[in-house]
């Protein structure tokens, strides 16, 4: 063989991988995750109008970084990058139940993406996949918080009764609530600030439960493998 | 043929005598050092500590048994501040002792030489003793005991090994629920961090301020006697700017806890000064020039206050006085200055 020819063949060759990497890639659902050393400094904000309902209940499942506050308009603010928030973070709304959901793993990328919840209607929340959130000077009645995964949760909020589930490795920092109701499994962490009011609930051998403040009533047990003790 | 035979015996044998003889002590001490670790092994960690105290006396050069008795102490008293114990153990031996401290990495500094930095001292305090295996072999033996594990967390906080710290402590407070202790390591953990911060982004930072705090908080509910928490709670206070009220009361309980403890009681006396409370801050820096009659500063701080609330004649006698104590030039002249001008209002 010639050596133009060698030359030739090889070149078809490389052409026909390449062709053939490119359909794989293109053609599969494979989506191209954004590179995390990609430090981008284009921010963009996505404002998300919310529906005036009486009852909002509010999912989060991604590593971000939350503020509620307190507002008589309606709407979230994600504030991220933009190759971030435009691609791989999804808001859905059905009726009073709100979802955000980050579709990758966020926890590899420096920048974050926050969002701010303006809201007064809450009334459920839901968190998980590491999600940081605080909650200040809110009011309402009643509020249900169920934490899931290594999520960390603050709220010095005045609430007259504090729904309260754990699970895995989270962490809630409660304070001014009056009244709360408290389920804590696996490794969880709470650290309850009541406001003159009464608490009651089980909790898990293995998790952490601090109370302090003016405590009316404690009603807490520990459950040791199958016993119920009462908490100090 | 003979001659090379007979140098070669010789040799040996004299190299053996060399070799025995220099063993001895080693072996002696190292013999020790076993019988200590089968006491901390079964948990007898005041007999331990008896052991490695009687090896550091007779061979101050084994370094392995300052380490073994730190962690024998820490287990033996679950209140005192290992690190502290550590330094107070090695003040005699200055090599490893300045290897104990975190090296001082600058905002400035790059990563990549801050990582070699610290790489390099955990080599070499490894190459001294690697205790972490001291403390999993009494684990295997003691899985409940809540000390050991707190031991093992400080050992891997001094390397640096922090998620390895935070789970140590987390099992010492899962199996004692009133472990103030394993509470504040843990929160130290979460507040200097994890040291290669590169691999992190601001929700960690942001989070870990969080669990920083939590630890704090249950520290402080447990024993609010603690010194070292309460140290830390006053940092979490004037960062997270409290109400001047609650700062009060915290002061307050840490003057209390610890008569010696002059920065809290300097720290009331200006925190009383911002309250409009003079007469309460007067008396915080009499009890400080009490405390500390040579100190210029306190005597200076107590004229100066005393000419603020309209005693001049006493105030100037004060001042008088932390001028003949100074040794400073610039505050000598400070000083006079105040004398001058409160002399001329007295006038």
């Amino acid at each position: 063989m010639k050596l133009t020819n060698k030359i030739l063949f090889v070149f078809l060759i490389l052409l026909v991988l390449s062709v053939t990497a490119y359909k794989i890639v293109f053609n599969s659902k494979v989506e191209l995750i954004p590179n995390s050393f990609d430090k981008k400094t284009d921010y963009i904000y996505r404002k998300v109008s919310l529906t005036d309902t009486p009852l909002i209940t509010l999912e989060l499942n991604g590593r971000f970084m939350v503020h509620f506050i307190y507002s008589d308009s309606l709407f979230a603010i994600i504030n991220g990058p933009d190759n971030l928030v435009n691609n791989y973070v999804t808001v859905e709304q059905k009726g009073n139940k709100i979802f955000i959901r980050s579709k990758i793993d966020l926890t590899k990328y420096f920048h974050p993406i926050t969002i701010q919840f303006l809201t007064n209607k809450l009334r459920s929340v839901f968190l998980s996949g590491g999600t940081v959130a605080s909650m200040k000077d809110f009011t309402c009645d009643s509020l249900n918080i169920t934490l899931e995964d290594s999520t960390v949760f603050v709220s010095s909020s005045k609430i007259i009764r504090t729904n309260i589930v754990e699970k895995n490795k989270s962490m809630a920092v409660i304070s001014k609530t009056k009244n709360a109701s408290i389920h804590l499994y696996d490794e969880s962490n709470l650290l309850l600030m009541l406001d003159g009011g009464e608490v009651s609930g089980t909790i898990g051998p293995k998790t952490d439960f601090g109370l302090e403040g003016n405590i009316k009533k404690n009603n807490v047990n520990r459950v040791h493998y199958g016993i119920n003790r009462k908490e100090k | 043929m003979k001659t090379p035979f007979r140098f070669f015996i010789t040799t040996l044998f004299l190299f053996s005598i060399l070799f025995l003889s220099g063993c001895q002590n080693t072996s002696e001490s190292e013999k020790m050092i076993a019988e200590g670790n089968t006491k901390f092994e079964n948990a007898d960690f005041a007999g331990a500590e008896k052991i490695f105290s009687e090896a550091i006396k007779k061979y101050p050069d084994n370094l392995k048994a300052y380490f073994k008795l730190a962690s024998a102490r820490v287990c033996a008293n679950p209140s005192i501040s290992f690190f502290d114990e550590l330094m107070e153990i090695m003040k005699e031996k200055p090599y490893p002792g300045t290897l104990l401290l975190y090296p001082v990495i600058f905002q400035t500094s790059r990563y990549a030489e801050a990582m070699i930095t610290y790489k390099e001292r955990k080599k070499k305090l490894l190459e001294i003793s690697d205790e972490i295996f001291a403390f999993i072999a009494a684990i295997n033996k003691n899985p409940n005991n809540a000390k050991l594990y707190r031991g093992r967390g400080e050992w891997h906080f001094l390397l640096g090994d922090i998620r390895e710290a935070i789970n140590d402590f987390t099992k010492a407070i899962q199996l004692d629920n009133n472990f103030d202790m394993a509470f504040l390591m843990r929160a130290r953990c979460y507040s200097r961090g994890y040291i290669n911060n590169a691999e992190h982004n601001y929700v960690d930072f942001y989070e870990r301020e969080i669990k920083n705090k939590y630890n704090i908080r249950r520290a402080y509910q447990i024993n609010p006697k603690n010194i070292m928490v309460q140290t830390e709670l006053y940092t979490i206070y004037r960062n997270d700017k409290v109400s001047q009220e609650e700062e009060l009361k915290l002061l307050s309980k840490m003057v209390s806890s610890d008569t010696t403890n002059w920065i809290a009681l300097l720290n009331r006396a200006l925190l009383r000064i911002d309250m409009k409370n003079d007469k309460g801050a007067l008396q915080d820096f009499e009890r400080l020039v009490k405390k500390f009659p040579d100190d210029s500063w306190h005597r200076n701080r107590l004229g100066s206050h005393k000419l603020k609330m309209g005693m001049i004649k006493e105030g100037i006698n004060d001042l008088r006085k932390a001028q003949a104590l100074s040794t400073y030039p610039q505050q000598i002249k400070w000083i006079q200055k105040e004398i001058d001008k409160y002399s001329k209002t007295k006038k």
